[in-house]
Formats: structure tokens, sequence, C-alpha cells
């Protein structure tokens, strides 16, 4: 590597982590298994995944809150498992983070909240007092400055968190959860928020949660997790248009449903852009002259393109259903088989 | 019977008492509340996981806390004596007062430390707190409300201590009732120590809710 790869490193890299709990039985439980992991500087990185898939063993892991068993996590070019306690708080200055259930000093006032971080590392008091109004202002919320947590609602306790994260000028801010406690208005006004941030001020935002909403709202970058691996990474539209994996096809859709009517094959469908417009079903049952169920359709919208998802179930009858399926080869929307009969 | 000198004495016994605990209760908590902390933040899940020396102060302040007050008292005589140079009147009896308070104090602090929310101490960490500052300016802090609380019941329970130690030749309210109540059968001397011993509870439990009702911020 050269002297000046520092800045373009990657911003996290994780090496081969593992994480394994054991029980108080001496019973041990695999969090984790061989991770590895690249975020670049800037992305705003998604991990999805159900709960007790090890998410957040994760992202504890990014900032040591949780002690890896084996691997590496660098970030920022610094090995965190070979760094002193006192490099270590260093380094959680830079990668700062924010929590489900927001974590606030509920006997502090919301400036003295923001005021935290920076009274930790000994800023002045003016100065600190002037940094963290500016921080309110960024999140919207200067006129609550002398609030008490306890009053405020849950989406105005989670920008104080933002707020107060944001105080050290961090170079990475990693969200566990953060949306999770809020409703779905709130939780749209905390992503834009988080947008916001990483456009004026450059940092690179991980964001674990498992609704794949949030994903698909602001996420550059995803990566699946399930089982306590890594399965599968990638831009969000590649994982959303084709997954590679069962586990990511899972996150898109409910898969109840599929597999237990009739006999025919199930097949996801996803229309890019304009196609989700077009009238592809009709044009397929035309060509195979039998009826198809639906078992799931929706259209999502990934920064901005329309994407539309289809679970149909396929005739039972072989041949209509192969003319089904070259009908829709032909139209050029991504077919996937997800139940009985084909391969997912 | 209810004379100017009677209520002289029991003047005098209520500042007495008064002196006893509250001296008390400070040197008990310049130990207890390190004594506390220490429990909590060495404790195996705790910020500075110490475990040996987490069994060693929880087995001696169960040692401690199962002696008896009276017992107890009468065990430390030779420390009074050592230290002050006499067993007699209230100072004397600050010495055993402060032995048996203590833990006592130490369990309330713990108890109160336990309470705060371990993901604020989580986020702290998260910011890089060393873990003195979080302890300085997370738990403590944060426990405010409780803290008060568990002083109002430790000095309280410190009082009542301070009243057993008239029988051993402590001053105090306490000493009058045993004295003139118990030993004489003066039943004023009895009954009005007593009624002014309630009223004095009465009076740090309400001091201490409304200050701790006053430092809450959490509703």
């Amino acid at each position: 590597m050269q002297e000046n790869a520092g800045a373009s490193r990657p911003i996290i890299e994780i090496r081969g982590l593992s994480k394994v709990y054991t029980g108080p039985d001496g019973e041990a439980f695999n969090a984790l298994t061989d991770v590895n992991l690249t975020i670049e500087r800037g992305d705003i990185f998604g991990i999805i995944g159900m709960s007790g898939a090890g998410k957040t063993t994760l992202v504890r892991c990014m900032n040591m809150l949780e002690t890896p068993t084996s691997g590496t996590v660098i970030i920022d070019g610094k090995d965190l498992g070979r760094l002193s306690p006192k490099e270590l708080r260093e380094v959680r200055k830079t990668a700062t983070m924010i929590f489900q259930h927001f974590n606030l000093l509920m006997q502090k006032t919301v400036l003295k909240n923001v005021m935290f971080p920076l009274e930790l590392v000994g800023t002045p008091k003016d100065e600190a007092r002037k940094r963290a109004m500016e921080l309110l202002e960024i999140v919207g919320l200067p006129d609550k400055a002398n609030a008490y947590p306890a009053h405020l609602s849950g989406g105005q306790k989670q920008r104080v968190a933002i707020a107060r994260a944001l105080a050290t000028n961090p170079k990475v801010l990693l969200c566990d959860e953060a949306t999770s406690a809020l409703d779905p208005m709130t939780t749209r006004q905390i992503l834009e928020l988080l947008k916001d941030i990483n456009a004026r001020l450059g940092l690179t935002i991980v964001i674990i949660t498992h609704e794949m909403s949030v994903i698909r709202e602001i996420c550059t970058k995803v990566a699946v997790i399930d089982g306590s691996r890594l399965v599968e990474t990638g831009t969000v539209e590649q994982v959303f248009t084709r997954p590679q994996t069962a586990a990511a096809l899972r996150l898109f859709y409910s898969s109840d449903s599929a597999g237990v009517l009739g006999e025919g094959p199930t097949v996801r469908l996803v229309f890019e852009g304009t196609k989700a417009y077009e009238p592809i079903l009709s044009g397929m049952i035309n060509a195979c002259h039998a009826p198809v169920s639906v078992l799931h359709g929706s259209i999502e919208r990934i920064k901005g393109k329309a994407y539309g998802q289809l679970v149909i179930q396929l005739p039972a009858d072989e041949r209509a259903a192969r003319l089904a399926l070259e009908y829709l080869e032909m139209s050029d929307v991504v077919v996937e088989g997800v139940g009985n009969n084909v391969d997912g | 019977m209810l004379t100017a000198s009677f209520w002289l004495q029991i003047g005098n016994g209520l500042l007495e008492t008064l002196y006893m605990t509250l001296v008390s209760s400070l040197i008990a908590y310049v130990l207890g509340l390190p004594l506390g902390v220490l429990l909590v933040v060495t404790d195996k899940s705790g910020l500075v996981p110490r475990p040996t020396l987490n069994k060693v102060l929880n087995v001696a302040v169960n040692l401690l806390r199962s002696i008896p007050f009276l017992i107890l008292m009468i065990a430390v005589t030779p420390l009074s004596r050592a230290l002050l140079g006499t067993t007699l009147g209230s100072t004397a009896t600050i010495v055993p007062l402060v032995i048996g308070a203590a833990p006592f104090i130490g369990r309330v602090v713990e108890s109160s430390l336990r309470e705060v929310n371990p993901g604020v101490v989580e986020a702290a960490v998260s910011m890089g707190a060393t873990p003195w500052q979080i302890i300085t300016k997370v738990l403590l802090p944060e426990a405010l409300p409780s803290l008060i609380v568990g002083a109002a019941l430790s000095v309280t329970t410190i009082l009542g201590y301070s009243a057993l130690a008239g029988m051993l030749g402590g001053g105090g309210l306490g000493a009058l009732a045993i004295n003139y109540g118990y030993y004489r059968y003066m039943i004023d001397y009895m009954y009005v120590p007593l009624i002014v011993l309630v009223i004095v509870v009465q009076v740090f439990q309400l001091v201490g809710d409304v200050i701790a009702r006053a430092v809450d911020k959490r509703k």
C-alpha cells in the first residue's frame, strides 16, 4: 500500500470476523461467523437481517462495544483489536452511534445532552454550547434546547441523539435499529435527516435494520445477514432485482403464502423502471392460455426509480408453464423461482 | 412533671440526636458512596470488572450487615476508646454508627446505581468516555433522585440506631427514654422523646421526598 493510502482506503474493513457467546451452561452460540465486509467512505450502508441474525452484534463490533472472538475490524485505517483503551476511546469519537431506544441522559437538558461528548473531551463550555446549538439547528430542534428528554416525542429524542452523535465531528455514524421504535411517518423524517447529513457532511452511515423499507429509502449499498453469516452484499438495486440467496428474497416479501396453494411452480418477477407499467401479465396469460394466481404484488421505489415485484404461481400443466416462462423471458423481466418445483 | 428543665433536657437530647445522626451519616456516606460505586463497577458485567475485589467487598458488606447493631456497638468499644479516648457520650457513638451504617449505605447506593439504564452507560462508552467520567457524569447524576430517596432512608435508619446507642452510654433522645423512662419508669421521659423521634423521622423523610421530586427530570 502507498503512504497516502489512508485517505482512499475504505472507511470500514472487516475481515474474518466471528463472535461466539458462551451461555451460562457452557453452550456456545455463534452470533457472527467469518464476516467479511468493506464499507466505502460516504456510503449509506444498510445491514439487514431477521432478528437474531447477528446484525446488532456486527455493528457493535464496529466500535468494540462487543469484543470479537476472532477477526479484525479496521476503522479509518486503525485495527481496533490492537489499540490501547485510550486509543480505542479516540476511535470511538470518530465512529459514533445512535440506538433504538435513544439512550439520552434523562437528568440533563437537550442542550446538555448534545454538549456531553464535548464535555468529555474538555471543550470549553461556551464553545461547546455554541457547537451544540448549531447541531440542534441541523436536526431541527433549536427550540427544545432547554427541555428535558422526558418531554420529547420518540422522533425528537432520536434527533437529539443524532445531534449528540455528530458533536465530535465523526467520520462514521453507526445506527443500531435507530428507527425501529418509531412510527412510519417519523421513520421517514429521521431517514430524511440522515440522508441530508450524509450529503451535507459527507460522513459514512451504517444502518442496521430489519425493515426493507429503510434500506430502500436511503441506502446505497446493502448487506444481508442470515444465521450469523453475511450471505449477500451489493447495491440496493442489485440485491432487490437479482437476489442471490433465499435469505435476501425472504426480506422482500413474506413467503408464507408461496408454495402452499396449488401445484404449479412459484416465480418472482421484477419489472424495472418503465416496465412496471406494461401489461405483462395479460400478455403472459394470452401466451399460455391458462390461469395463474397472484400471490404477492407491490411497486417499490428505490431512490426514486419504480420497481414492480410480483410473485405468481404458474399453471400446474407443464406445457402451459413453459409457455408462460418463455413469454416472461422474452419480455425482459427478471424471473426467479422461489417456491416448489423451481430452484431458488 | 413537664417543667422547663424537662424541656431543656428534651431539647438537648434532640440536638445530641441530630448531631450523632448527621455527623455519622456524613462520614458513613464518605465511605458508603464509594463502596456502592465499587460494588457496581467491579461487578463481572460492570465498567471495570474486578471479580475478586467484588467478591471480597460483597462478603465484607454482608458480614458487617449481619451483626446486630447492639452487638456491634459493644464489639467496637475498644476502637472508640482508641480513636476518641472514651466510649461514652454522643461523639463516641459515632464510631459504631459509622461502622454499622457504611455497609448499609453501600447497598443502598448500589441499588440506586443499578437502576440507571444500561443503554445510557453504553452510549457514554460509545462516545469514548473513561470509566471515571461514566461514574461521575453518568451513573451518579442519572441516579440522583434515587440516591436522595436512599439518603432519606439511610439517615432515618441511622437515627434509629442512634437511639439504640442510648442503652450503652450514648447520648440523645434514646438515652433519655432509656435512662429516665425505662429505668426510672418516668412515663413522660418515655413518650415525649418517642414523639419527638417520630416527628424527626417524618421531617427527614419529607425533606428527602421533596428534594428527590425536585431533582427528578424523568417525568
